[in-house]
């Protein structure tokens, strides 16, 4: 089960480090600590996942429903630092090429 | 639970909880090698596992906590080759076999993965109702290919 993310202020948005393996125990929380960063309307969101060593669908949910409003309001938002098994749900449920997946967070703030 | 013990290797009921999801996922995680599938493999069916389990939570009881669902294991090794068997028996009551359908990923969506995800995954993908008992049983298969050694 996740932790709380840890949310930190960027100059043109905000980091949400989330930490631990998030399943359907844990989307709900996870759910409404995103949401109230994507009210604020960040230009920029990133969802820095190294210390997720696993995911299912409904964490991957989870963060379809977080892109979907930052696009529709015409912001970025970036996921980094993917571990082996959260990258193979991306591609199994071929979001690979629709989320901008970056190796570091640094990465995702230049881009 | 309905199952000869000799025949299926591990047994387990669980409440209908998504705090014990982790605790499936350990079982499969260790049971995978012991069926002869790879490291990946065996990350792929737990993945799978935890799909098929979440949506009978979800959809089947609809969140309610006090419900089972019954998982029994067994290694198999037949003329498809060696791999490992799963199945998983719920009790719901509202839920029909046409119901349970993918859904097509070129629309984005949050939801409606878990079942593509388990056709993605799995060798063998089979819903019955149960021939027991009220509810729908998932026989899920994967066999170890020797490619992804």
């Amino acid at each position: 089960m996740s932790n709380a993310p840890t949310i930190t202020a960027l100059p043109d948005g905000v980091l949400i480090a989330i930490a631990g393996d998030i399943d359907y125990s844990c989307t709900t929380a996870l759910r409404g600590s995103i949401r109230e960063e994507l009210d604020k309307k960040p230009q920029r969101m990133i969802i820095d996942l190294q210390n997720v060593p696993y995911m299912d669908s409904s964490g991957v949910a989870v963060l379809v429903e977080a892109l979907q409003a930052q696009t529709k309001g015409k912001r970025k938002l970036a996921v980094c630092c993917l571990q082996d098994k959260v990258k193979g749900i991306f591609e199994i449920a071929r979001l690979d090429m629709v989320f901008k997946i970056f190796n570091s967070v640094d990465e995702a703030k230049e881009a | 639970m309905i199952f000869d013990a000799n025949e299926y290797h591990v047994q387990m009921r669980v409440i209908s909880q998504p705090q014990y999801l982790c605790v499936i996922r350990s079982v499969i995680n260790v049971i995978g090698g012991k069926c002869g599938l790879s490291s990946t493999e065996t990350d792929h069916v737990v993945l799978a596992v935890d799909e098929a389990v979440t949506n009978v939570i979800r959809h089947g009881y609809k969140d309610e906590p006090d419900k089972e669902v019954d998982i029994s294991i067994r290694p198999i090794n037949d003329k498809d080759g060696q791999g490992i068997e799963i199945i998983l028996d719920d009790q719901c009551a509202d839920i029909k076999i046409e119901q349970i359908q993918k859904r097509d990923l070129s629309e984005l969506k949050p939801g409606g993965l878990g079942i593509h995800i388990l056709y993605r995954i799995m060798d063998h993908v089979q819903y019955d109702q149960r021939p027991d008992a009220q509810g729908i049983r998932l026989t899920l298969r994967k066999f170890h290919k020797q490619q992804q050694d």
